[in-house]
């Protein structure tokens, strides 16, 4: 109590999100009867469905492509049923799902198996452009937009010199990186090693949370960066930062797309689960969950039990930047680290109250940004006032929002702010 | 299983916040105040006093001489309660005042997060305990809508409005509210003054207000007695332990409106405060110096606040 109230007097504000230092018990969720691929991956286009109602498809068979490119291979063989739709789980419109009723017998690997070490980076590169990795981010990419400078998806990103694999989870509550840096470690340094080589990377990091070293001793030009074990600390948008690197030469790969990378080119495999930590409204997590690709939300929370009720809410992500859904008929893709459950009185909703300048948000914000300003020019629309306050840094933690005591939405003030920018240059 | 047609609450991150707000920092400001006011009452009721109750005595005027004279109670209990009862109604007025104004200026009705009524309390403590109801009642009205809801309301006020309120009144009615012999409900002696003080230091570790306010205030006093102490009366502790300077120190200055939101700006704010003070007791006409140096000090504000940290590891 009395570190508290020292903690209190020192500006402390109560947003201290420590991350998980456990891995809560893994629960695995077989086949449901059908399993629904969004097409709404690939990086927020929306796919062409490759294949009609009735085919019968195999593992790793392309069933829709992207105008730029990207090809989605399915993750499970079966027999397509239907093209239907289906809210996507990230708020755009352009819903639509494959629904696949999975056959009972699935293959292990769909493509021939390669050597991570010695296989050339132009036949890595096409193995994960076949396979379809997408990186685990909020809004998931293709991995290899994030890998190439001229690769064939992103074509203005300057070439990639240092490229880290976070084995940290980002929101506090979700254990996923944990768990999968305790289970595969040995595999970490083999699939950073081999994606270095594709992006032609001269620095690779591994960043993991403090304590967690001993899982991976250091060597063979492999950097460890520990991060500590506190929400914000381990979010992709700080790695560039804490580096000193540049940002647009700087790629951070979530530890899960890389072993997926790992197991698409060693063992042929296209990514066919997805390991998810459900976070109960005890703000607790639940248990850890390992889904195949295209469940559905309801059958995760059917599996724990969960009811949901009038006005709660259904987040796919972490509690403090996961996206709030309106339905439970969304399926899991590959960038949903978490599914969280809040109840209806425990969140209070946001207010139109004035900003009270009690000086909250600029202690909890972890850049010391003037927030109340720059709040405050987004409400009356000035935002070209908002650059010279460093809104550019703003990396959208959310801890702001958090604390207000006047609980005005902050952060949608700051991403007004950007958006009014953005539009008006 | 889950029904189908359930409606879910949608919106952006963050999805959990703590249970912070408006309303609850006002409260716990009033709660942290109540010891003040009722060490004030008890020691106006049954501590020494030179004002008879026959005289003009505060809003409940009425009543105690209807006690006291029909039914013979003694006159420190009834002091007691008519302390309260004009606390009680500085802070109706507060309320009231603030509810109306909203409705005149078709905002929505905030009047229930207590800041009116906290600022009703604030300055009823700096007036005697035999103030007049209605000048009470002018005094916390003209707070509420000159001092607060003419600016927009809570947030938008540059100076703090039960300072403007006592400071309308000061200067109408000097000897009302200086009365000799009596002083105000909230500082009538160094015991309550120490109450005052321990509650603002629970309001400092609870973290509601920011330690650089009354530390600065400290380091203003401190430094301007060493400057130009010949012209006070008594050293630091008599200092500190006299008029409305602990209240001021903790509660008024601390005013987060009112205030710098920046850390280091806030302890040149309370600098500039301390350094008013002693300034103004020093050399100033007025008995009581705490109004004109937390308005002075409060002008300054939007200049104090130009001072912020740097921000955290810019792009290399």
């Amino acid at each position: 109590m009395f570190q508290k109230a020292l903690g209190r007097l020192l500006g402390k504000t109560e947003a201290q999100f420590p991350l998980e230092t456990s891995v809560p018990e893994t629960r695995v969720l077989g086949a449901p009867e059908f399993l629904r691929l969004s097409l709404c991956q690939g990086g927020g286009e929306a796919l062409t469905c490759t294949v009609a109602a009735g085919d019968e498809i195999d593992t790793g068979q392309v069933v829709a492509t992207g105008e730029t490119g990207f090809v989605l291979p399915s993750s499970t063989a079966g027999t397509v049923k239907a093209i239907t739709q289906q809210p996507d789980i990230r708020g755009d419109r352009k819903g639509g799902a494959i629904l696949i009723k999975p056959s009972e017998t699935t293959e292990a690997s769909s493509f021939e198996r390669l050597d991570p070490e010695t296989a050339t980076p132009e036949v890595l590169s096409k193995r994960l452009h076949e396979a379809g990795v997408l990186s685990a981010l909020l809004t998931p990419v293709p991995l290899l937009a994030q890998l190439r400078s001229g690769g064939e998806f992103v074509a203005d990103r300057p070439a990639v010199e240092t490229l880290v694999v976070l084995a940290a989870d980002g929101d506090p509550g979700v254990s996923i990186a944990l768990q999968l840096l305790r289970e595969r470690s040995a595999d970490v340094k083999a699939a950073l090693r081999m994606l270095g080589r594709i992006a032609g990377a001269e620095r690779l990091v591994v960043a993991l949370p403090e304590g967690e070293q001993a899982e991976l001793p250091a060597g063979d030009g492999v950097e460890l960066l520990p991060l500590p074990a506190e929400y914000p600390k381990t979010l992709a948008e700080t790695m560039a930062r804490r580096l000193g690197t540049s940002r647009r030469a700087t790629s951070v790969i979530p530890l899960e797309t890389a072993l997926v990378a790992l197991d698409a080119v060693r063992e042929g495999r296209v990514q066919a689960e997805k390991l998810l930590t459900l976070i109960g409204p005890d703000q607790t997590p639940i248990a850890n969950y390992r889904v195949r690709l295209g469940t559905q939300i309801r059958e995760v929370l059917a599996d724990a039990g969960i009811e949901m009720g009038e006005r709660d809410k259904i987040i796919a992500g972490g509690p403090l930047r996961g996206f709030a859904l309106f339905s439970l008929d969304g399926s899991i893709d590959a960038g949903v680290d978490a599914l969280t459950v809040v109840r209806a009185d425990q969140f209070p909703s946001w207010s139109v109250e004035p900003c009270i300048n009690c000086g909250t948000c600029i202690d909890a914000c972890p850049i010391n940004l003037q927030v109340q300003l720059i709040a405050r020019y987004a409400e009356f629309e000035l935002f070209d006032r908002t650059p010279e306050l460093h809104i550019d840094e703003c990396f959208e933690c959310g801890l702001c929002a958090v604390v207000c005591t006047a609980r005005r939405p902050l952060l949608q003030y700051i991403r007004l702010a950007k958006q009014g920018l953005e539009v008006s240059a | 299983m889950t029904p189908q047609n359930l409606r879910f609450t949608v919106g952006a991150a963050p999805h959990w916040r703590t249970k912070s707000s408006i309303t609850r920092m006002n409260l716990v400001f009033l709660a942290a105040l109540l010891p003040t006011a009722l060490a004030g009452a008890i020691v106006h009721a049954f501590g020494s006093r030179n004002v008879d109750v026959t005289e003009d005595f505060g809003p409940m005027n009425f009543l105690l001489e209807t006690g006291v004279r029909e039914m013979g109670v003694g006159s420190g209990p009834l002091w007691f309660f008519g302390i309260l009862g004009t606390l009680i109604f500085g802070m109706g007025v507060g309320l009231l005042a603030e509810y109306i104004c909203q409705i005149a200026m078709r905002q929505p009705y905030h009047a229930t997060n207590g800041h009116g009524v906290l600022m009703g309390l604030i300055l009823t403590l700096l007036c005697p305990p035999g103030i007049p109801w209605w000048m009470l009642f002018l005094g916390v009205a003209l707070a509420i809508s000159v001092g607060k809801q003419i600016y927009g309301g809570i947030g938008g006020y540059p100076m703090h409005p039960a300072m403007v309120g006592w400071l309308i009144l000061l200067l109408s009615w000097p000897h009302q509210l200086y009365p000799v012999g009596s002083a105000s409900i909230g500082a009538p002696n160094a015991a309550v003054i120490a109450v005052t003080t321990l509650g603002g230091l629970g309001l400092c570790f609870s973290g509601y207000i920011r330690w650089q306010i009354p530390v600065g205030v400290l380091l203003g006093i401190v430094i301007s007695t060493e400057a130009f102490g010949g012209a006070l009366d008594g050293g630091i502790l008599e200092q500190l332990f006299t008029g409305h300077l602990m209240l001021m120190t903790f509660f008024i200055a601390t005013d987060t409106t009112s205030s710098p939101a920046n850390r280091t700006a806030a302890l040149l704010h309370g600098l500039a405060l301390g350094v008013l003070v002693m300034l103004i007791r020093a050399y100033g006409v007025w008995a009581d110096a705490v109004p004109f140096a937390v308005i002075l000090a409060n002008v300054l504000n939007p200049l104090f606040d130009r001072i912020r940290p740097k921000v955290a590891s810019l792009e290399v």
